[in-house]
């Protein structure tokens, strides 16, 4: 393969090649795409991991042109590795779910290949990773906001995943006390420790159960069971008592959400 | 179970309606057969009546508490005999007073009430033991209603898990990721390409044969699930580790089709596909106290989250076990901080 490079790399000197990461936890799923991939002398191939935590270490070490990305993993899922990422190459799904696909095109993925997939089909799919490539038009910037997506609506949020300087922590949706908007980021408060996620508060509201987290304030989504009262709070306003003591502003319209969730 | 007298209208009505109607022949027989004057007639079939007729009321109270399933009949006849005995003692007695200290003129109804009191005694325990009777009847409808009702609720449950199954079964995230491996293996390993996919077909002809109700040799069930975990350990390699333990007679026991597949999935499931580590499913089956005792074990990561959907496989199994052995508590369920384990309990009876 080597020599097949350097004989094209001849050929073609001014050809560029474009690196390229395999992630998907089967190993079997892994050489298809290796295989079918040594047809194209315009990718390399740098590095393969088979979950999501040694794939976001390899493409911050690497920082690959495209990825290939299987969704169902051990520990956290293709999409949950991408709302954690700083660099975004060009991603191409593979996976055998179907329910996925509208939520992959949403994220701007370049394809999404449904296995199993003839050659030709990987090929149409690395065409189109080329012209996107090779059109200097991908702007980084946009696609880590088009990350957030809306889940199926029969899938809510069961976990939130973030990072802890180089560490990866899954946190359970029910250990979650509440949110706090920041910015374009989040504050997850957990009885751990409060930790930053880059996502917004409508992406939240969105994907989680509306029977477990109300949003009581344009800053504030709470978990119902972390509610011990409703306090009043200067004129016309009210405060939440949690559990952990903190008090928490209710706006006007969080506060007749939360009648309605409560059954008030 | 309340008492259907007093909880259920047209329960209480008749009951009213029939006392009424012994309150009237009592009546006639004192007044036209034994010639007794009018007013004393009347108070007498009023008073022992009414009272009996509260008597019976708390009856039920004697039957409904009375564990009658648990007692041999004789002592089932002894513990009514001797409750009626003093019921009876009490209401004839409480009856004689009320009209004692009731009824002007009541020396010389006296010698009358005195010599019919044997005569009151029989018929009251006639009456006795037909409220009784009555009251077995009742609570033993009831329970088959109820027998009835839950069993229907379970076959539907079934119904609906099967349809869940069917689903399942020809799971697509586990069929197109075998067959991608297989399309994989072609360029690598033809040959192991071509034993992946008669395995695949095994296992698709066996789940397609499946029916509802049908017992199937255990060593029918376990050449599927190898055939199910052959395939998911080209998957999976080193990840899925997969041991056996069989006592040799074991393996013509009969058990419910398709039981084990859905135990191996659920461990597969929460097991390998949420863990980096090497996951080990174990299955351990022995025979024990006239039951094949199938235990599968699995461990896991304990910080993987939870997946969501935990447990609608293993109710399904929990259903089809209690519809078809018409028992509960067949399977028992054991989490531990790393591992799971299912144990089905499958009653082998000798024929």
């Amino acid at each position: 393969m080597t020599l097949k490079l350097f004989y094209t790399s001849l050929k073609h000197p001014i050809s560029m090649n474009y690196s390229v990461i395999i992630i998907d936890d089967e190993q079997p799923a892994r050489d298809i795409i290796r295989s079918y991939l040594s047809r194209h002398v315009d990718f390399e191939l740098i590095a393969e991991c088979s979950n999501g935590f040694e794939g976001l270490k390899l493409i911050h070490e690497h920082k690959p042109d495209l990825i290939f990305l299987d969704i169902q993993m051990p520990k956290i899922t293709g999409f949950e590795m991408l709302e954690l990422l700083d660099h975004f190459p060009a991603i191409i799904f593979s996976t055998a779910f179907d329910e996925y696909a509208i939520k992959a095109f949403d994220m701007s993925a370049v394809d999404y290949l449904l296995k199993p997939y003839s050659q030709i089909r990987f090929d149409q799919a690395v065409k189109r990773a080329l012209s996107k490539l090779t059109e200097q038009s991908i702007d980084r910037e946009q696609m880590s906001k088009l990350v957030e997506t809306k889940y199926l609506d029969s899938e809510k949020l069961n976990r939130i995943v973030v990072k802890t300087g180089f560490k990866i922590k899954v946190i359970p949706i029910d250990q979650i006390e509440y949110f706090e908007a920041d910015d374009d980021y989040v504050i997850v408060y957990t009885p751990e420790g409060r930790f930053l996620k880059q996502q917004t508060m409508k992406y939240l509201v969105a994907n989680l159960d509306s029977k477990e987290f109300i949003r009581v304030h344009r800053s504030f989504i709470v978990s119902i069971n972390q509610i011990v009262q409703i306090e009043p709070y200067e004129k016309d306003s009210k405060v939440l008592m949690l559990k952990n003591g903190k008090k928490i502003k209710v706006s006007k319209s969080g506060l007749k959400s939360l009648k309605e969730a409560l059954g008030l | 179970m309340p008492n259907p007298f007093i909880s259920k209208k047209e329960y209480s009505i008749s009951y009213a309606l029939v006392w009424v109607l012994i309150i009237g022949t009592h009546l006639a027989v004192l007044y036209f057969y034994s010639q007794q004057p009018l007013l004393e007639s009347v108070i007498d079939a009023v008073v022992f009546n009414i009272l009996f007729a509260g008597l019976g009321l708390s009856v039920w109270y004697a039957v409904r508490y009375y564990d009658s399933s648990q007692s041999a009949p004789l002592d089932v006849f002894l513990y009514h005999f001797g409750t009626a005995a003093i019921a009876l003692s009490c209401w004839l007695g409480i009856g004689y007073f009320l009209i004692s200290i009731s009824m002007p003129g009541f020396e010389k109804y006296k010698e009358f009430l005195d010599n019919s009191m044997i005569w009151r005694g029989i018929s009251g325990l006639l009456i006795y033991s037909v409220i009784v009777l009555i009251y077995y009847l009742y609570i033993h409808s009831e329970d088959l209603k109820l027998r009835v009702e839950k069993e229907a609720k379970l076959k539907l449950q079934v119904r609906e898990g099967e349809i869940e199954r069917l689903k399942n079964q020809i799971n697509p995230h586990f069929l197109f990721n075998s067959l991608n491996s297989v399309s994989s293996l072609t360029m690598s390993k033809p040959d192991a390409a071509r034993e992946m996919l008669v395995k695949l077909s095994d296992f698709l002809r066996y789940s397609l044969e499946f029916k509802e109700n049908e017992l199937t040799l255990l060593s029918s069930e376990l050449d599927h699930i190898e055939h199910y975990l052959g395939i998911e350990k080209v998957r999976f390699g080193d990840r899925l580790l997969f041991s056996i333990q069989i006592h040799s007679d074991c393996k013509s026991c009969r058990v419910p089709n398709m039981i084990l597949q859905p135990l191996i999935e659920n461990a597969i499931k929460h097991g390998v596909y949420e863990s980096i580590e090497p996951v080990e499913i174990r299955a351990d089956i022995r025979f024990e106290d006239e039951s094949l005792v199938i235990s599968i074990k699995n461990t896991f990561d304990p910080e993987a989250a939870p997946r969501k959907g935990k447990g609608i496989g293993l109710q399904n199994v929990s259903n089809r076990m209690s519809l078809i052995y018409q028992a509960d508590n067949l399977v028992h369920v054991k989490k531990g901080f790393d591992d799971f384990e299912v144990v089905l309990y499958i009653p082998q009876t000798s024929n």
